[in-house]
């Protein structure tokens, strides 16, 4: 388990205040020990769970309205 | 278990006014309400819980008509809805303290006798909740952006729901914007995740955030000021509550 497979639902930082990952960065700064509460508590999501949204196709109705001519 | 005395009282804030140095006496009173379930043949009455409850809080104390005192706090605001923060215990970290959010002070009185100062007395409606809470952070100054994580409290255990409370007794922007306060909170005091956020500051007040789901068992502040330049300063509080 590595952090780098996951990012940050809320900001997140080390005992110093120093930034370990901002919302929706990867994890990979945030010790390996903190991992298991971290995902238990849904406060990191693995990147696989992120589906990206498809560009639409040209021409399709998600793709807005076409121009006359 | 310990005692404590008036000289325990770190303060009274409303809606980040402290009003401690003009009160004198404090009653906060929570009540559930029964209803009179007697029946025809019962020997003894029967009050039973409705599950409703009702909160009140009465002070007592002298008139002060400065600016940020009792006058100014209590004339003509009885529907200005109010946070009130009772740190009864003192002003330290883990200390208790009852806070309410939408406290109207449904009464204001002014006590005019002769041979005597003049005296001021409120009594609150709470139409919001009262809320147990402990001191996550003192009320005290805080100049630049910081946290509190290296002195966090402890509640040895997580819990789930509760709330959070900021009053803002004073604030210096010195050319900045605003500040922004968050609760933060650990399981293991190692990795510190936002746990709720307070509405940007740029004014004296208060504010009480509800918190849904799991409070770790370490929980500290931090604050970050927008913009840059000049030496700004906020005097605030914050206490949280574990449902």
């Amino acid at each position: 388990m590595t952090g780098r497979d996951y990012f940050a639902t809320v900001q997140l930082s080390d005992r110093d205040g120093e930034l370990l990952a901002g919302v929706g960065e990867s994890c990979e700064l945030v010790p390996e020990s903190s991992l298991p509460w971290l995902i238990e508590q849904r406060l990191i999501r693995p990147f696989a769970d992120f589906t990206p949204i498809p560009d639409p196709e040209p021409g399709s109705p998600e793709d807005g309205p076409q121009e006359e001519g | 278990m310990a005692k404590y005395s008036s000289a325990n009282v770190a303060f009274f804030l409303h809606s980040g006014h402290d009003l401690l140095g003009v009160s004198t006496d404090l009653s906060d009173t929570v009540e559930g309400l029964t209803e009179d379930a007697t029946v025809l043949g019962a020997t003894w009455q029967t009050p039973l819980p409705t599950g409703t409850k009702r909160a009140e809080l009465t002070q007592a104390g002298y008139f002060d008509n400065a600016a940020d005192s009792s006058h100014h706090v209590f004339n003509e605001q009885q529907g200005t809805s109010r946070v009130v923060s009772l740190g009864y215990e003192g002003n330290t970290l883990g200390k208790n303290a009852t806070c309410y959010a939408g406290a109207y002070a449904s009464k204001y009185s002014r006590i005019v006798s002769k041979n005597q100062l003049h005296r001021a007395a409120a009594t609150y409606q709470i139409t919001g909740a009262s809320d147990e809470c402990v001191i996550i952070a003192p009320l005290a100054a805080r100049t630049t952006d910081g946290n509190t994580q290296t002195t966090p409290w402890d509640n040895a255990v997580l819990s789930t729901n509760g709330a959070g409370y900021l009053q803002v007794n004073a604030i210096t922007l010195s050319g900045r914007p605003s500040v922004v306060i968050r609760l933060r909170h650990s399981d293991d005091n190692s990795t510190y995740a936002d746990l709720a956020t307070f509405a940007a500051v740029s004014a004296i007040g208060a504010e009480r955030v509800a918190i849904t789901g799991t409070i770790n068992r370490y929980v500290a502040i931090a604050w970050a000021w927008g913009g840059s330049g000049g030496t700004p300063s906020v005097t605030a509080a914050v206490m949280l509550n574990r449902a």
